[in-house]
């Protein structure tokens, strides 16, 4: 086994950090790029492309007079990235 | 196996372990948030309890001055955790659930003033029915808190203790033997019995934020493990 066998959508270090923020809650755009340090128009990128897959789904609305979007894990998500734990573990093991 | 794939893999593992334990730290400060309030309301409620004996043993002037000191402890206690709570980068139900539990302590410090402070000495009531009312007021209160908790999170326990705090809260202001005599009935065996029941119920209080405050803390560490069984 190797890498190239996980799926595309976690070999991006972002994408990763995304929905590892998100399993323990909803979070904010602002929020999310507090915790990944990625650039506005990069995490913008990832959030869209975890979108479209439904991976993650946003919620937008103002607040104080200004736009906030807000993101959480889908189940799919959570339930994808519970599989993609299982393979890194796997892959860990038959390294040993 | 390659070498680099077992590196990349043990990264992404790194990775995702500290995202979820700094994400993780808005529960852990929430915990905290909950034990200082615990702590404080503990003081609160045996002050107030002994309060009761050291009035007739010490010189008033003296109690009440000391009755002050303790609440100004207080007050400058909350105003920390307020501040802190405020100040702390908590994200999502975390920050929420904060706001929440200050807006109910705040409603707990300004109905406590204006039914042992403002109505009595200002406008004269004495009435035994607005203590009813303001005591039952402040239970269903704690109630809505921790029901809010328990929508908010996987508490269950919270929406339990949620139940709990709805009987209290209708125990006071529901006509009953236990509460009515206190002020009508000139029993002393019956006085006694309420007074233990008010002093029992105001523990309560204090013990119920402790709890929550070390089971939060115990369920942000089982977090991650419980979820995604990260061993490495």
């Amino acid at each position: 086994m190797n890498f190239k066998s996980i799926p595309e959508i976690f070999q991006s270090r972002v994408r990763l950090a995304i929905i590892s923020a998100l399993l323990t809650g909803d979070k904010t755009f602002s929020q999310i790029k507090g915790i990944t340090h990625a650039a506005d128009g990069s995490l913008n990128m990832h959030l869209v492309k975890l979108e479209e897959i439904k991976f993650v789904s946003s919620k937008k609305e103002f607040v104080d007079k200004r736009p906030r979007s807000t993101y959480s894990l889908t189940q799919t998500g959570k339930t994808e990235f519970k599989e993609y734990v299982k393979l890194l573990e796997q892959i860990l093991k038959e390294s040993k | 196996m390659e070498k680099d794939t077992v590196e990349r893999v043990e990264r992404d593992i790194q990775l995702i372990k500290e995202v979820i334990e700094n994400t993780s730290k808005s529960i852990s400060e929430l915990s905290k948030t909950f034990i200082l309030l615990g702590f404080l309301l503990l003081g609160a409620s045996i002050m107030n309890s002994l309060s009761h004996l050291l009035v007739a043993i010490i010189p008033e002037t003296l109690f009440f001055a000391s009755a002050l000191i303790f609440v100004l402890l207080i007050i400058a206690g909350m105003c920390i955790i307020f501040y802190k709570a405020y100040k702390t980068p908590m994200m999502g139900v975390g920050k929420q659930l904060v706001r929440i539990w200050i807006c109910i302590i705040i409603f707990q410090i300004v109905s406590g003033i204006l039914n042992n402070a403002i109505l009595p000495n200002i406008f004269s009531m004495h009435s035994p029915d607005n203590w009813h009312v303001s005591t039952s007021l402040n239970y269903l209160a704690y109630a809505v808190g921790f029901l809010c908790m328990g929508v908010f999170t996987d508490f269950k326990i919270s929406n339990l203790l949620a139940l709990l705090y709805v009987v209290i809260g209708l125990f006071y202001i529901l006509p009953n033997p236990l509460t009515s005599v206190k002020f009508l009935n000139t029993n002393p065996s019956f006085f006694r019995l309420t007074e233990v029941i008010d002093y029992g119920v105001s523990l309560l209080i204090p013990i119920t934020f402790l709890l929550i405050g070390y089971y939060l803390k115990s369920k942000k560490c089982k977090v991650s493990k419980r979820e995604f069984q990260i061993n490495s």
